[in-house]
């Protein structure tokens, strides 16, 4: 496994609430690498750290103490500016409420991170269509979330945040607010995303879901209990390089735009361009 | 950029639509602030613009001497609005107008010695009439049309010719008030003329001929009246002498004057500012009255949009957490700030437009619209806007997305 692979590494973690006597750790010298394609089920009972270890990886928080390494750079000193930017480009968040805006219909909601990724409204509309049209959403388009289903909104959600093609995605009980029957579907979903190599790391209460999981993280007072890896590195799903993914999909929404000959455009350009907007 | 700038205006511009009826309460907080501060400079435009073109029509040859220490203090000016005549501080005369009337390139002049008397007629009496010395010349420096009958004239001394609002309330008629007689300071007046309805009432002597009752000076002066000379008149033989006549006045004036001099003398543009300072002094305050009504509508925005945070306090969660940076955050809530003054100031300058076209039917006034009145309102609104949604919108961006995401409403 080359070092390129590992696509998180916290070092030395620590997050501190309070001052003197009133402190206290939530998490405490917390080490973990996490490897491109890995997902991670991590367990443990309430107040254990687990939703604040979800925020400083999901760039929301900030420790307290220790470095927190994203794709091989530190964030430490990263701007306010450049997080956001992360949060848009790399990181997809999942949580247990949805967190839907509810005034906003399916495909704005979806189409969220990529405002403030930068991209046209065309460009937009064209990326969610395709991302709605795989978790089976697309005749509910504009469809406001109040008239979906638990089940469904969540879908929505998992779309939103798959739509900017992030390389992690973060879970904060996905499944918390479901039923067992959409708690499978939701589940199944997560599982072929995770098939095609993107890494999820997923907070989650319910023991039975373990099965998803290549690594089971039980935690206990700031600190890992116990770390279970359940499938080899070697094995872990790798196939599609996210590069590659992106550059098909910019492909298909230009060639969209421009009606045909899109095979002419030299795609490491558009790449750039796209990445400097 | 210009992306960053279009999502954010259709941002802003979706949040209002779904808050009509607060957006547009808050609109018409600005407009009516806008409005009456258009309807303000609309008006006192229309008064100078008006005055400008009298002046225009007459010919530039006019000079104007004019008492000019109203214009040095606010206490005068105070002076001027408590009391019924505002030129209480003249110190000019008869003499004065005589001697400028003396001097070479004076075509024809004419003193205006405006004060209030009693005037009674066979069966009526009016007692705070306004009665106007000056003399025949009149008619020649100010363009007076007759309506029937002469104007004075140096035959008849105590000839008198009427103005046509004043006819009315004095002898009943409005057309036929030649040859009556009327009794002012115990002397009887006989009406020689009628003037013919003044199109715009406001001019450059600042009197309104319909209601006065033009009478000789240099009589109403012998019979023991004490009006002031409120100003006097020239017509200058030429245009190409306009300079130097005004010189000459000033030294005389100086001269004459000295140790009070209390006079300014104009010619060309200068004259269409009445009362000078007066007038400023007035529209300014009236001014700052308006400002206070923007600056509660101001206020309307900001507290609509502190509202429009509170409530949204998840949405601004989610919106950081899948990717707005603060600064995003920021404009959104500050162009929703902009667009709600700008649409007020919109709608405010239509509103004062409205008012001041309303105001225009029953008065002489017109509205008076130039590009300056456009880009005030404009500017305003802008800084409103900016102003007043700053707060509301660094709120919104400082918010911490874990503790948002965590509000329930």
């Amino acid at each position: 496994m080359s070092p390129a692979d590992v696509i998180i590494d916290l070092k030395g973690v620590s997050k501190r609430y309070g001052v003197g006597d009133a402190e206290s750790y939530a998490l405490r010298d917390f080490d973990l690498t996490v490897k491109r394609g890995e997902f991670i089920m991590i367990m443990g009972p309430s107040g254990c750290g687990k939703t604040t270890l979800l925020n400083i990886l999901g760039l929301l928080d900030k420790p307290s103490e220790g470095e927190y390494i994203l794709n091989g750079q530190s964030i430490e000193r990263a701007s306010e500016r450049k997080k956001a930017r992360l949060r848009a480009k790399k990181i997809g968040v999942i949580f247990q409420d949805f967190n839907l805006i509810p005034h906003l219909s399916v495909l704005d909601n979806v189409t969220l991170p990529m405002v403030y990724a930068g991209y046209t409204k065309t460009h937009r509309e064209l990326m969610a269509d395709k991302v709605l049209d795989r978790f089976r959403l697309q005749e509910r388009e504009y469809y406001m979330p109040y008239q979906l289903s638990g089940g469904q909104q969540q879908r929505v959600a998992i779309a939103r945040s798959l739509v900017v093609d992030p390389e992690i995605i973060l879970a904060d009980e996905p499944t918390g607010n479901l039923d067992s029957r959409s708690s499978h579907v939701v589940m199944e979903e997560l599982k072929e995303i995770h098939s095609e190599g993107n890494t999820i790391i997923m907070v989650t209460h319910n023991p039975a879901l373990t099965s998803y999981a290549t690594r089971v993280i039980h935690m206990l007072d700031g600190q890992i209990d116990t770390d279970i890896k359940t499938v080899d590195d070697d094995d872990l799903p790798q196939p599609v390089e996210i590069h590659f993914r992106k550059r098909k999909i910019l492909k298909e929404v230009k060639a969209a735009l421009s009606g045909k000959k899109s095979e002419d455009l030299d795609e490491e350009e558009q790449i750039t361009e796209e990445e400097e907007r | 950029m210009a992306l960053l700038v279009r999502t954010h205006y259709a941002l802003a511009k979706e949040s209002i639509r779904r808050n009509r009826t607060r957006s547009f309460l808050t609109c018409l907080g600005i407009g009516i602030g806008v409005a009456s501060i258009i309807l303000i400079l609309s008006l006192m435009g229309s008064i100078n613009n008006m005055i400008t073109l009298q002046v225009k029509a007459m010919g530039a040859d006019l000079v104007v001497v004019r008492p000019a220490k109203h214009t040095d203090a606010v206490e005068s000016v105070v002076d001027g609005l408590t009391s019924a005549n505002q030129y209480l501080t003249s110190n000019l005369t008869l003499e004065d107008a005589r001697a400028i009337a003396g001097l070479s390139n004076v075509e024809a002049s004419a003193p205006i010695a405006a004060g209030v008397a009693t005037l009674s007629a066979e069966d009526r009496t009016i007692s705070s009439a306004s009665v106007i010395g000056t003399s025949m010349d009149l008619n020649r420096v100010q363009n007076l049309q007759l309506l029937n009958g002469t104007f004075l004239s140096q035959k008849v001394q105590n000839a008198a010719v009427v103005g046509k609002t004043l006819s009315l309330e004095l002898f009943g008629t409005a057309d036929e008030a030649v040859g009556k007689t009327f009794t002012l300071m115990d002397q009887k007046f006989i009406v020689v003329g009628m003037l013919e309805e003044m199109e715009d009432p406001i001019n450059f002597s600042n009197v309104d001929f319909d209601s006065s009752m033009l009478v000789d000076a240099e009589y109403l002066a012998k019979i023991g009246g004490t009006f002031q000379v409120q100003q006097i008149n020239v017509k200058a033989a030429n245009t190409g002498v306009l300079a130097s006549l005004s010189d000459e006045m000033k030294d005389f004036l100086k001269a004459e004057k000295v140790g009070d001099e209390n006079f300014e003398v104009l010619y060309g543009d200068a004259i269409s500012h009445p009362a000078g300072g007066l007038f400023t002094i007035v529209s300014g305050m009236l001014t700052v009255v308006a400002s206070v009504s923007l600056i509660v509508g101001g206020i309307g925005v900001m507290n609509i949009l502190l509202v429009s945070v509170a409530e949204r306090t998840r949405e601004i969660g989610i919106r950081k957490a899948v990717g707005a940076s603060s600064f995003n955050i920021l404009l959104q809530f500050m162009f929703e700030a902009l667009i709600l003054s700008l649409a007020g100031g919109m709608l405010g300058f239509i509103l004062g437009y409205a008012f001041a076209f309303l105001v225009s039917v029953f008065t002489p006034f017109a509205p008076y619209i130039d590009w300056g009145i456009v880009i005030v309102t404009l500017s305003t609104s802008v800084a409103i806007g900016v102003v007043f949604g700053m707060y509301p919108a660094v709120k919104a961006a400082r918010k911490n997305p874990i503790e948002s995401l965590r509000y329930y409403r």
